[in-house]
């Protein structure tokens, strides 16, 4: 049997915006950010115990699955980084009277979302040709 | 007995749900987690330049660029920093039972 009683409005009543997307990787960059600090924990106490136990750790950081770890931990600080500097940005009511709000009158607020996503990735790009170059002996 | 959930005996229920407002260490949270924030962002950007150095090196250098003192207080605040932020992002403000603190 069909349920014929009205519902309440949910999330299909809005339309999206870019900011549904940041709220989203916000918190998963935030959550994988988490093991990135297990990854750094174990860094230092690895550096303390001595160097047998760092070898483990940075061939652990060397393996694939490691370089994997580590563009995805740099991808989500940077991009962690960038929205938290909107986040304060608009905390303090910068961009964020009426006009403002909406694509029908100025677009800043959309754009600075969809620069935040950008410069992330540009950034991630950016630091890992640095250490590319580096291991290549350019730099 | 009682009409109102966590009402013991004749007390009313006002004088049960007193103690659980939102407003118990709200400022002291907001203040932490924006300090906190702030101070993590030039700290993130030291911590990706020092651990870019520190891959492809030996033990040795790694041991001697930590010891470096601006590095191992840099060091210092980016771990206390990141653990008081981590503790702000994962404890809800709002959780009354857990707050329970005396009102005299």
């Amino acid at each position: 049997m069909s349920n014929m009683r009205p519902l309440s409005p949910h999330l299909s009543v809005y339309r999206w915006r870019v900011n549904m997307l940041q709220s989203t990787l916000h918190r998963l960059t935030g959550l994988f950010l988490c093991l990135g600090a297990l990854l750094l924990a174990w860094g230092l106490i690895a550096a303390a115990s001595g160097e047998w136990a760092w070898r483990v750790f940075a061939g652990f950081c060397n393996s694939w699955l490691g370089v994997l770890l580590l563009i995805l931990w740099t991808w989500s600080l940077l991009f962690h980084l960038c929205n938290g500097i909107q986040h304060l940005v608009r905390d303090m009511g910068k961009n964020f009277g009426p006009p403002m709000r909406d694509r029908t009158h100025e677009p800043v607020y959309w754009s600075t979302g969809w620069m935040a996503i950008g410069i992330s990735v540009l950034l991630t790009i950016l630091v890992w040709l640095v250490l590319a170059l580096q291991v290549g002996g350019s730099l | 007995m009682s009409a109102y959930p966590g009402q013991d005996s004749l007390r009313t229920p006002l004088k049960v749900a007193r103690r659980f407002g939102s407003s118990k260490s709200g400022v002291h949270h907001w203040w932490l987690q924006r300090l906190t924030a702030i101070a993590l962002t030039p700290l993130s950007i030291w911590l990706l330049f020092f651990l870019g150095a520190l891959m492809h090196v030996d033990y040795q250098t790694v041991l001697t660029s930590i010891a470096q003192p601006v590095h191992a207080i840099l060091h210092t605040l980016y771990t206390q920093a990141l653990r008081q932020y981590s503790k702000r992002q994962t404890t809800p403000q709002v959780w009354p039972r857990c707050h329970a603190h005396q009102v005299a």
